[in-house]
């Protein structure tokens, strides 16, 4: 095969999986109604921490560890990219293995880690659209938080939102394939889900946590999700070290594929497909 | 001829002890989703330790004070859970495909029906530690436990569950209008998730929501101030009728939308 034609190839699967993105999107802006429901109850989980951090922390500024805009303001960034990306894309593989609908990818000639990856990244987005988005911008104009720290953190934020979106997405693809050996997905992405957030600073400043769980913390990649954005955002990590910490998740993001890789591969050796 | 409460309770009972018996041939798997959940509760708990280490109190609430609170909200919520989380695919699952249908034509009560279709033993892993955490910051609290403020303590619980359980039901009954009703039941979730901490932390707008509303502080707050002897709080004696006056009008409101509902016409 020349390379022209491999480079065609590629770019028609990368399209693939862009299109599986936009549908996804869609799909969530199509139910709105839920939608506006959603953006409530989103904004009503980040006030209950905004309310309790306020009481528990006073308003101490902190700012080396919250930023210019104290507690407020990193609750706020936090607890909404919390809500943006930690969730329960890991019960794409159950319901597909649950529904017998896993048989398809095994015959397709699609990918199915960059499938199910393409359909999550694209729900994210059809969620920030109809709910992070939308709370950001109305806690900025009624509350003044939280705001970023100039031009550049706030296109770095943005790229790191999306790698951490990214990231979680792809262990979210390691974590659901538990579901060929367990029918317990709904429990595991529960558990999975209250694990992520607290390791990631979207309920507590990782600088908060004792030493020994900050440590933990460091060796996970939940962080990458919603600290490092948080912090870029708000200036925390200062504008000499967004590039390491960009790099960083691109690494996490990319160990996480091969991992998701190697188990798949693990996983297949057992599965026997029952053909009615 | 509406069938008899005895015979619902009858066939709903046989109907749990055979999902039961399915769950038990699985050990391993009711295992894992068991330990999932004390996982979280572990984790719930972390987090309330974490930040008491670090500022002492929060509005004058301790650790044990603030894990008891957790433990009023854990039991009934779990319980719900439990034995109502059809409640929760209501919209999705039976109105919009169709599958409401099918229990309405069988000779039991439909609510107890749903309830008894979707039964997930795991949850027993939960309310074991949700009872846990309660005993054990019981024993730590500055509480004169005798027979009677037990029996106190068993009959905030029991509202509490009444409490958490209507709220379900009336915001899972909005699936007969709006079919897709899966984010109003988050909205409520998270509205519940309010009584974790002591309600003076909130603006007072919030408070009377919480209060008079969605009277979640009747289920956790109101019952733990007034067991901690906290003056004014003699309002948590009212928390059983709260209870059934929600439960009446969460019943009231699916009848209602059940007399709306006209089947998927397949």
């Amino acid at each position: 095969m020349s390379i022209t034609y491999r480079f065609r190839r590629f770019v028609n699967l990368y399209k693939v999986f862009i299109h599986l993105a936009s549908l996804a999107a869609r799909q969530r802006l199509i139910y709105r109604i839920s939608g506006f429901i959603l953006f409530a109850a989103t904004l009503m989980e980040i006030s209950a921490l905004v309310f309790f951090w306020r009481v528990a922390q006073g308003e101490s500024m902190d700012e080396a560890i919250l930023g210019p805009q104290g507690i407020t303001g990193y609750i706020i960034l936090a607890g909404l990219l919390g809500a943006a990306n930690i969730g329960f894309g890991d019960q794409q593989m159950g319901k597909a293995v649950r529904s017998g609908e896993v048989v398809r990818h095994f015959l397709q000639p699609l990918d199915i880690q960059m499938t199910m990856l393409a359909r999550e990244i694209g729900g994210w987005m059809g969620a920030a659209l109809l709910t992070t988005i939308p709370v950001l911008l109305l806690s900025s104009i009624i509350i003044g938080t939280p705001r970023p720290a100039g031009a550049i953190p706030l296109l770095a934020f943005i790229i790191s939102w999306l790698l951490g979106a990214a990231t979680i997405a792809a262990f979210d693809y390691c974590v659901g394939l538990l579901t060929f050996r367990t029918v317990q997905d709904f429990f595991i992405s529960q558990a999975k889900v209250a694990i992520v957030a607290f390791f990631s600073g979207a309920l507590i400043p990782l600088a908060y946590l004792p030493d020994i769980l900050k440590l933990i913390a460091e060796f996970l990649p939940f962080q990458q999700a919603v600290y490092i954005p948080a912090a870029i955002y708000l200036g925390i990590i200062p504008l000499d070290a967004i590039l390491k910490a960009l790099l960083i998740q691109i690494g996490w993001f990319v160990f996480l594929i091969l991992l998701g890789r190697l188990g798949w591969r693990w996983t297949v050796q057992d599965v026997a497909l029952h053909a009615t | 001829m509406q069938p008899k409460m005895t015979q619902t309770l009858r066939i709903y009972l046989a109907c749990q002890h055979l999902r039961l018996k399915t769950m038990w041939t699985y050990r391993l798997d009711f295992v894992i989703g068991a330990f999932a959940y004390i996982v979280q509760q572990a984790l719930v708990l972390l987090f309330l330790d974490v930040v008491i280490k670090r500022v002492g109190t929060l509005q004058g609430w301790d650790f044990w004070e603030l894990a008891f609170l957790y433990g009023l909200l854990a039991v009934p919520r779990s319980l719900t859970s439990l034995f109502a989380n059809s409640l929760w695919i209501l919209g999705l699952g039976y109105v919009r495909n169709g599958q409401l249908d099918r229990l309405l034509l069988r000779p039991i009560n439909t609510l107890a029906h749903l309830l008894s279709d979707h039964f997930y033993p795991q949850w027993i892993g939960q309310i074991l530690t949700s009872i846990i955490i309660l005993v054990v910051a019981a024993h730590h609290i500055n509480i004169q436990w005798s027979v009677g403020s037990v029996a106190l303590l068993l009959l905030f619980l029991a509202s509490g569950t009444v409490m958490y359980f209507s709220l379900l039901l009336a915001a899972a009954s909005t699936g007969f209008w709006i079919g897709d009703n899966y984010s109003l039941l988050i909205l409520i979730s998270n509205m519940a998730e309010f009584g974790r901490y002591p309600i003076s932390i909130y603006p007072m707008p919030l408070q009377v929501i919480l209060t008079w509303i969605i009277p979640i502080a009747f289920a956790t707050v109101l019952p733990s101030s007034f067991l901690l002897g906290n003056p004014g709080t003699r309002i948590a004696l009212w928390a059983p009728l709260v209870a059934f006056l929600t439960a009446i009008l969460a019943y009231g409101i699916w009848r209602f939308g059940l007399r709306y509902y006209q089947g998927a016409g397949t």
